[in-house]
């Protein structure tokens, strides 16, 4: 370095060890006291927010939370994306809800829609509802939603548009929605359905954010957050806080440290490791989110692979026990041999997650003559966990006598491997994550379990002529029943390595009060939440 | 003079399309955005409808036409992810870096000078060692791991500051002190070395030696010529903090600024507002690095600019 000439060597070894022991000091003097409680109340002046508040201070009745990143957009039917959620989630609502048992409820409808003809279904619209702008919620509203949804200017995204092929006003409080094909699940799909108010053309935010939520958006800054205050004129039961305010702070480690310093009382998708650093934490009933590990049924190239013997011995060598209470502190629950939560309809609840039984596995892979074989792993390199547990699984499998290749691949190589199903292209052993999105079972045998399935390598005639029948069925009682007993069998073949179901984490301050769902973690009922001291 | 900024103009032109078209393609080799954009389990004619709103189901050499078009009028295109001009984005964004960048740079300068040169003052004594032991700790500690130290320092322990967030001067100080002290580190050991072969050149014993008064001897002599480094590895700084740092620093403290935007772009695989973001910076560093040049002439009219 220019100027370090000059210096005496002696001098030079000097200055290293002063910046060594400053360095020191300066990290010491940081990370003492880190154990006591950071969070608490913060003095007033140390907050800085858009809007001047804090998260603290008894007798306000409003709260901050912090979201992971802004939303693309506050049209609802232009995405549905986790960011928009935080923010929308109970400003505009759908005709129908998931119950905090994950049960079909109505909502803006009166009752559940009725199955008129194979296409058709009527629904009855609740009475004495109005949006945030005082016009009524009534039929002309939902038929400008759906109308708006299929209009190519929209650009809606693509699942919501190849749902609905139109709607038709009966009365003032009743419509006729149609789909382009019989779909038992439409019911279901109306939980994507948000209604606005009639000639709503989402141009200008926030002004054209209109719903009939408990909560109104009442001001957006893309760049920094939104304010959300309670909608006095709600057709349900009110909210009890007055006014949220949601930042976006994209950096997890910045997310926590404003928890800890009181600025924030909420924190979504809090990671496990770091809930011993949370005020408070609760956690959703069942778990949200999950992977399993998807298997080359089909491969040429690893012949051993087609035996579900090697597959059922690739499960049992798993320690889901490891998994769950110490990878996952404990926020997880083995899967049950299903690629689904329990509380997602058409779930198998007398399934159980195969055992832990190294021993039986290795008996299994000598009797498919599969000792020694060579499977390689691909996992997406994402989170520290993740890489984590990548290793976890190929070491499980080494002990029951493969040789695992494990190879984690960055997000494009991993999507475009995960898309490749056919048998002689497809990867031996790659990760899916996935979530309880939709709560119905349906969407995940049909991705994971039918042959026609996006990213399905299994291939098996007689569930794809079930599952089409199951898919086609109106009556939920039969339809369930069908589902369940599919995935009972199914899970005797073992296409998939079932291993966890992840609950979802909160990070909160102490004075407020919320029971998550178990429903994807942006999906926050800020009208079930309440203050300790409000 | 003219004739020199002109020719530095059309190089930098030069370069500003180089780097645009190399985003281009590297964007578009790396993966197709629709996969990233809906979940894994989304059905191919889900995939093609997305494909034909976003305009990818062209050829890429059509792509490529119609991005130079209309790169050639200056219109950088509709970001995927947000469905709004990229260039409004940017318009809104852009600001609240340069005020970050501004700050961190007056910062960077206002300690790396006065460090640097009461170093260079007193070479070899306490002062001196103490001002290189401070300028290497300051370029030494990784930006992120720095920023989020300040963090938990100053908000969480000390309560004196805010995480977070912009809006008001207190949340500026955190992360422009974390864009200013590895720049800030770099700067003094310039600023001293070049001040310490300037105050060791003959002419300035001789000052000393007429009696001129040692500040007269520092401002006049000694300082100027000392500046033309400083203000290359200045200028390098700034690019630096605009195009690299700028990035880290917004992410750790949710600054809203357009670093933050473009990993937000990449992440979502929003090529179009990528490639926007990309295409401004350049036309920014190459600005910068033109100033710094004609600056040159400023300081040392000596120098012959060709």
């Amino acid at each position: 370095m220019i100027g370090m000439t000059s210096f005496a060597h002696r001098s030079r070894r000097r200055s290293s060890l002063l910046a060594v022991l400053v360095a020191a000091g300066l990290v010491t003097a940081a990370a003492c006291g880190s154990d006591d409680d950071g969070g608490g109340t913060a003095s007033d002046d140390s907050s800085g927010s858009t809007d001047g508040g804090g998260g603290g201070g008894a007798g306000d009745n409003r709260i901050v939370v912090a979201a992971l990143a802004e939303p693309h957009s506050m049209d609802p039917h232009l995405t549905d994306d986790e960011p928009q959620m935080v923010v929308t989630h109970r400003l505009y609502e759908q005709l129908v809800t998931f119950d905090a048992e994950g049960e079909l409820q109505p909502m803006l409808a009166e009752s559940l829609p009725e199955n008129v003809d194979p296409t058709t279904w009527r629904v009855h619209l609740r009475p004495d509802v109005t949006f945030h702008d005082g016009s009524p919620m009534n039929a002309d509203a939902v038929v400008y939603t759906i109308e708006r949804i299929l209009d190519p200017a929209t650009a809606a995204y693509p699942q919501l548009v190849q749902t609905y092929a139109g709607a038709t006003k009966v009365d003032d409080l009743t419509v006729d929605i149609t789909t382009p094909e019989p779909d038992p699940l439409l019911p279901t799909k109306l939980f994507a359905l948000r209604i606005i108010p009639t000639g709503d053309d989402m141009q200008d935010i926030p002004d054209d954010v209109i719903g009939t939520g408990p909560y109104m958006l009442e001001s957006f800054d893309q760049a920094t957050g939104a304010v959300l205050r309670r909608n006095p004129d709600y057709w349900g039961e009110p909210a009890s806080i007055e006014e949220i305010e949601i930042r976006w702070i994209p950096e997890p480690a910045t997310r926590l440290l404003a928890l800890r310093n009181g600025e924030v009382d909420l924190l979504i998708n809090l990671d496990p490791g770091d809930a011993d650093e949370a005020p408070k934490i609760e956690v959703s009933p069942e778990g949200v989110s999950f992977q399993m590990i998807r298997l080359n049924t089909g491969s040429p190239s690893k012949p051993f692979l087609q035996d579900a013997r090697v597959r059922e011995a690739l499960n049992l060598a798993i320690d889901r026990e490891v998994i769950t209470q110490d990878l996952y502190d404990g926020y997880a629950d083995p899967a049950n041999c299903q690629p689904a939560p329990p509380q997602a309809f058409g779930t198998n609840p007398d399934l159980e997650a195969p055992d832990y039984d190294p021993d039986r596995a290795r008996e299994l892979i000598e009797e498919a003559g599969a000792t020694g074989e060579t499977i390689n792993l691909s996992w997406q390199n994402r989170t520290t966990i993740g890489r984590d547990l990548a290793q976890l699984v190929a070491d499980m499998w080494r002990q029951v006598g493969f040789e695992v290749e494990l190879e984690l691949m960055a997000d494009d190589p991993w999507l475009e491997g995960l898309l490749r199903i056919e048998p002689d292209t497809a990867l031996d052993a790659v990760n899916i994550p996935s979530d309880n999105n939709f709560n119905d079972v349906a969407r995940q045998v049909g991705d994971y379990y039918a042959s026609t399935g996006g990213v399905s390598t299994y291939d098996n005639p007689e569930i794809d002529e079930r599952i089409s029948e199951a898919a086609a069925t109106f009556d939920p009682a039969s339809r369930e029943e069908q589902y369940q007993s599919i995935l009972a069998d199914v899970c005797e073949d073992y296409p998939l390595v079932y291993l966890y179901f992840e609950r979802a984490l909160y990070g909160m301050s102490e004075r407020l009060e919320y029971t998550p769902r178990s429903d994807i973690f942006s999906r926050l009922y800020y009208d079930e939440m309440t203050l300790a001291d409000g | 003079m003219v004739r020199f900024a002109v020719r530095r103009i059309l190089h930098g032109i030069l370069v500003v399309v180089g780097v645009t078209i190399v985003v281009f393609v590297i964007t578009r080799m790396v993966g197709d955005p629709v996969d990233v954009i809906l979940p894994p389990e989304a059905s191919a004619s889900e995939r093609e409808l997305l494909r034909e709103q976003l305009g990818l189901d062209a050829p890429l050499g059509q792509q490529f036409v119609t991005f130079v078009g209309d790169l050639a009028t200056l219109d950088l295109g509709e970001s995927i992810a947000q469905r709004r001009p990229a260039a409004d984005i940017i318009a809104e964004r852009l600001p609240t870096t340069l005020q970050l960048v501004g700050a961190g740079m007056v910062l960077a300068l206002v300690l790396a000078i006065p460090l640097g040169t009461i170093a260079a003052l007193r070479p070899g004594t306490w002062i001196d060692k103490l001002s290189v032991t401070v300028s290497l700790l300051g370029l030494s500690i990784p930006q992120f791991f720095l920023g989020l130290l300040l963090i938990l320092l100053f908000a969480v322990q000390l309560h004196w500051l805010p995480t977070s967030g912009n809006g008001s001067f207190s949340q500026l100080i955190l992360p422009a002190t974390t864009l200013a002290l590895p720049a800030a580190g770099r700067l003094a050991v310039m600023v001293r070395s070049s001040m310490i072969d300037e105050l060791n050149r003959p002419w300035v014993r001789t000052a000393k030696a007429k009696g001129m008064p040692f500040r007269r001897t520092v401002g006049m002599h000694a300082a100027r010529n000392a500046a033309i480094g400083v203000v290359t590895l200045a200028g390098w700084e700034l690019c630096a903090m605009l195009a690299g740092s700028a990035v880290i620093v917004e992410q750790v403290f949710a600054w809203p600024g357009i670093g933050f935007t473009a990993l937000n772009g990449i992440l979502r695989r929003d090529l179009v507002l990528t490639q926007a973001i990309v295409f401004v910076v350049a036309v920014l560093v190459v600005a910068v690095n033109i100033v710094i040049d004609l600056l040159y002439k400023a300081i040392d009219p000596r120098v012959r600019l060709n």
